[in-house]
């Protein structure tokens, strides 16, 4: 194994939901030069891609999908506050997510979508008709908790889409 | 001798002395920079939502990104005043109705 291989496989293990760009960055090599590699190690069964929402994470094969789904959102600003939140306080409202995010509710929606689809989060109804999210697994959450904090790009796109929601969606009315 | 070489690069009149261009010329390369940021974080944005108003909301921006270049075009004597003048004033109207069509589309093209 060459020693820029050996630095990404041991970066991803270190890293466990890497972001590509992160790791071109961290290890200072080529895009071409990690993609070839992520790629040439993927095949030796060495580091499994996790792709959620447009965005590659990279993990080592010990984690199964659903680990991979938690840690690479959780990787992701807004994702992890709802996350936080719901692992604090049990199942909450959508509404109460908004307000104590400070969020539009269409930025909360878009967040639990994702989270949804994850199988992370899922939303029921209650009687009054208002949709609730709970984790879907909280013990198993839990256990992944860990200190990932999302890139300086990452949170840049996310507060921008804050701003954007609060601006374009925010007066309008609850449903 | 730099300065009546600014002045004979120029088409558009004496209205720019070589100094003001240099400071000007370096307000505009910052301007770009700042659009261009601006506007990638926007794209990136644009491109995980696919919601039309972010679409919207990304050609505004870019335009912003095409103002700043005409402006050093512009210092650097290669757009006409007059051409600098029509570009500028339509992308600021162009900009205007992207935001209000932005807004506009809004209702309805978000799912709750």
């Amino acid at each position: 194994m060459t020693d820029v291989r050996r630095r990404v496989r041991d970066h991803v293990r270190d890293n466990p939901g890497v972001h590509f760009n992160e790791l071109v960055r961290e290890l200072n090599i080529a895009t071409g030069q990690a993609q070839y590699h992520l790629r040439r190690l993927g095949r030796n069964d060495e580091v499994v891609a996790e792709r959620i929402r447009g965005r590659t994470h990279y993990f080592e094969p010990e984690y199964d999908a659903w680990e991979r789904r938690v840690l690479s959102l959780y990787r992701r600003e807004t994702a992890r506050e709802l996350i936080t939140h719901l692992l604090e306080d049990g199942p909450i409202s959508a509404s109460t997510l908004a307000d104590r995010l400070d969020l539009a509710r269409s930025t909360v929606s878009w967040h639990v979508d994702t989270l949804e689809d994850a199988g992370i989060v899922e939303r029921s109804y209650d009687d009054r008709g208002r949709v609730e999210v709970a984790l879907t697994r909280p013990e198993e959450t839990v256990a992944f908790l860990r200190a990932v904090t999302p890139s300086l790009s990452d949170r840049l796109v996310d507060r921008f889409m804050r701003l954007v929601d609060a601006g374009l969606h925010g007066v309008e009315a609850e449903e | 001798m730099a300065r009546e070489g600014v002045e004979t690069v120029l088409p558009t009149g004496n209205w720019l002395g070589a100094g003001e261009a240099a400071v000007l010329l370096g307000v505009l390369v910052l301007t770009t920079l700042g659009t261009l940021a601006l506007f990638g974080v926007a794209l990136i944005a644009a491109r995980r939502r696919r919601s039309r108003p972010y679409t919207v909301l990304t050609v505004a921006i870019g335009l912003l990104v095409v103002r700043s270049v005409v402006g050093i075009g512009t210092v650097l004597g290669r757009v006409p005043m007059v051409v600098h003048h029509l570009v500028e004033h339509t992308t600021d109207l162009a900009i205007a109705v992207l935001i209000l069509a932005a807004a506009y589309l809004v209702t309805g093209a978000t799912g709750s």
